[in-house]
């Protein structure tokens, strides 16, 4: 079963390190996307490979596929014109509004790194300074009980 | 083969990886470089490394960027303009020859090795001044002051008492200092039901989010509170009942007792320590009585700094320096690291009265700087050992020093003419050696001072906050807006989102946009302490007990701009 990004609130200090180590391996892009809630929760979200990408129906040149056998969606960014319909359409609100290069910025889990260092995995996973980004299958997902004590830190949501 | 074809073949080489410490804090995280041909493809994050397992903050990240950054300074500059090494040396090395040493003064910062430190202490005993001192003013350098006699905490943590603390106690953000610390603490804290983490701070920050017990006290009275934490779990200090300095510090003081209990009872506990520049009001006392607090603890209790850097102080204080450069004692100061002058803006008027400034970088200056700027390897490029929060590390060079730079040892044999042999760095030096009965006056002084009438005419605080991402501007920043109470803006008339004007006591004014936030207390104003507009609001002050010049938060008047 192929592998993805899974963030754990529980450990997620919103130190911005999984968006600068996107940003310094893709040269400014900002494939990851970073929210926050009232200053209070983090949300560093990546595309989560949806199993039927809303963003490449809604693709009017099929710059957006569904390839290899991780099932990644990935862009190319050769025919991309920078439209916008796939940010439109993700349910996600992963795909940033803003153009880089006149194209869309999309995550591929850092697909090519293996190649180039022999180490695999998306690099916000491995840079994450919390550990709270983590690349797990969805049959790890139990054991590693990601967020489960988010809801119970109650002193977090007694200040509020 | 012409350069075209050499340079397609370079890039079609492997990849190659060199290992390395980062430099950027004191956490002492592993990264390596990853060369491919002539060009820097980036950071990897090695997963075996024993300190942060291949997490790296967002300067780590960044931290390859800058070695190939456009702004990297290849040649030797003069008043802005690029000369050549010849040129420098021919002119300095006369200068020194007819200086009298004491219109000499040499400082050193953050970014050198002990190496390199050893190398401009030789420097300084060949050329026979006596003026050198650690410009580092971030006030982390207070880290060194040490308790004399018996109250002495020589008790540094390791990242194992972390992992194993089961009482952690955190003073400043120490998230926003080291953020590859925040995953041993928060390990720490989730490995069971009893485990506690308790967070102090003048700001809400993020990390006290986590903590099972957040203490937001009134800006300045960090100090008070950790006194007061030492009187509960030690009653022979007088002088620090929790309800009066509860009150003082603006908590509850059931909350303060909760903390002392937790570390009353023996058992292992770490206490955190995150000093700032522009955010902690005294941190001479702020360190002392962290050192105190912990000293009066039972039981295996360790302290960590939580720091940027720990720069050994030098002989002389620079304080003293500055009022050499102020008097016109001083004509010449050649300084070592790669922060000073320019992370001060407040000092520049100080450095104009120079007949000469040589300085080291290692990217070129943001601002106009005369004299000589001098480009240095960066410490991704260097070899020699470095100081982290667990001790002293190996750095390798993970790449070849860029085209045009000189090491320190080049630069300083270059200026004598002669070999410098390394001399020993000096241990800590007298003035930093404080009785623990001089903490609890100047405690109690403190108490006193925070009972009295506030301060009509400037009656905000200005306190930085500087997070680690943003991160030198290596990344396109936000501005981030000044932070104000509700309460504070319906006073002064702002609306969310108006641009307001900033005066300082010292008469510094910047102007900028404010939002209403709950993180900052009535009578505070959080700015952003990264850019350098904002640091120049922050002026040094100079310590009365230990003469260490450092950068408190300053009072200021605001109103909106028209």
């Amino acid at each position: 079963m192929a592998k993805r990004i899974v963030l754990d609130l529980d450990y997620c200090i919103g130190c911005q390190s999984c968006a600068a180590a996107c940003q310094a391996a893709y040269r400014g892009e900002a494939r990851i996307r970073y929210g926050h809630v009232d200053s209070r929760a983090f949300l560093p979200m990546a595309c989560r490979h949806c199993e039927e990408p809303l963003c490449a129906a809604a693709c009017p040149f099929e710059v957006l596929t569904i390839q290899g056998p991780d099932k990644l969606v990935v862009q190319s960014s050769f025919r991309c014109v920078g439209c916008r319909s796939c940010l439109l359409a993700c349910p996600w609100g992963v795909i940033d509004e803003a153009l880089l290069r006149r194209i869309t910025q999309k995550c591929n889990e850092c697909e090519e790194r293996a190649s180039l260092t022999g180490q695999a995995g998306p690099r916000c996973v491995s840079a994450c300074a919390s550990g709270a980004l983590k690349f797990l299958e969805e049959s790890e997902l139990p054991k590693a009980e990601v967020g489960r004590r988010f809801i119970s830190r109650s002193p977090f949501w007694r200040r509020t | 083969m012409s350069m075209p074809a050499a340079l397609r073949a370079s890039l079609r080489s492997a990849p190659e990886r060199g290992r390395t410490v980062c430099t950027f804090c004191r956490m002492g995280c592993e990264l390596e470089v990853i060369r491919q041909g002539w060009r820097i493809a980036g950071v990897e994050y090695p997963a075996d490394a024993p300190v942060n397992q291949g997490r790296l903050c967002p300067r780590g990240s960044a931290s390859a960027l800058l070695l190939d950054h456009p702004l990297r300074l290849a040649y030797p500059l003069r008043d802005g303009k690029e000369r050549t090494w010849p040129e420098f040396f021919s002119e300095v090395r006369s200068r020194l020859r007819n200086l009298p040493s004491n219109e000499l003064a040499i400082t050193y910062d953050r970014n050198l090795t002990h190496e390199e430190l050893g190398q401009v202490y030789g420097f300084a005993n060949r050329l026979g001044t006596e003026n050198v001192a650690s410009s580092y003013l971030e006030s982390e350098a207070c880290f060194a002051l040490r308790l004399g006699g018996k109250a002495g905490a020589e008790v540094t943590a390791s990242l194992a008492d972390v992992l194993q603390a089961e009482t952690i106690l955190i003073v400043g953000d120490a998230f926003a200092k080291m953020p590859v610390l925040a995953k041993p603490v928060l390990d720490a804290r989730y490995a069971s039901r009893d485990r506690r983490l308790y967070c102090i701070d003048s700001v809400k920050t993020v990390l006290a989010g986590f903590g099972h017990s957040s203490l937001r006290v009134k800006p300045g009275s960090e100090p008070l509170a950790l006194l007061a934490l030492a009187g509960l779990i030690d009653p022979r200090l007088k002088g620090f009942d929790c309800e009066p300095v509860a009150a003082a510090c603006g908590v509850n003081p059931v909350d303060l007792r909760e903390i002392a209990t937790g570390f009353a009872r023996p058992r292992k506990g770490v206490v955190v320590g995150a000093i700032a520049s522009g955010r902690t009001a005294d941190p001479v006392l702020f360190s002392l009585a962290l050192q105190l607090l912990v000293s009066r603890m039972k039981g295996k209790k360790k302290l960590l700094m939580a720091a940027e850097a720990a720069v050994p102080p030098g002989p002389r204080r620079f304080s003293q320096i500055l009022a050499g450069v102020e008097s016109g004692e001083v004509k010449t100061l050649i300084n070592f690291g790669d922060v000073f002058p320019w992370e001060y803006p407040g000092l520049t008027k100080h450095l104009s009265r120079l007949d000469l400034l040589v300085t080291t970088a290692a990217l070129r200056p943001a601002r106009p700087t005369p004299g000589w700027v001098l480009p240095v390897p960066m410490n991704l490029e260097k070899d020699g050992t470095t100081d982290t929060a667990w001790g002293l590390v190996q750095l390798r060079p993970a790449v070849s020093p860029a085209s045009g730079v000189r090491a320190v040892r080049e630069i300083v044999e270059g200026l004598i003419e002669a070999r410098v042999e390394a001399d020993e760095v000096p241990a800590l030096p007298d003035y930093l050696r404080i009785p623990a009965k001089s903490v609890t006056d100047l405690g109690r002084a403190l108490l006193k001072k925070l009972g009295d009438e506030p301060d009509r005419e400037y009656p905000f605080l200005v306190l930085a906050e500087r997070p680690a991402y943003g991160f030198g501007g290596v990344f396109p920043a936000a501005v981030h807006p000044a932070l104000m109470t509700r309460n504070d803006a319906k006073q002064h008339g702002v609306e969310n989102g108006d641009r307001v004007t900033f005066e300082t006591r010292a008469g510094a004014k910047h102007e900028m946009a404010v939002a209403f936030s709950d993180r900052v207390a009535d009578g505070a104003l959080l700015v952003d302490g990264s850019r350098p507009e904002t640091r120049a609001l922050f002026a040094h002050e100079v310590d009365e007990v230990t003469g260490i010049a450092t950068i408190p938060p300053v009072r200021a008047r605001v109103w909106r701009s028209e």
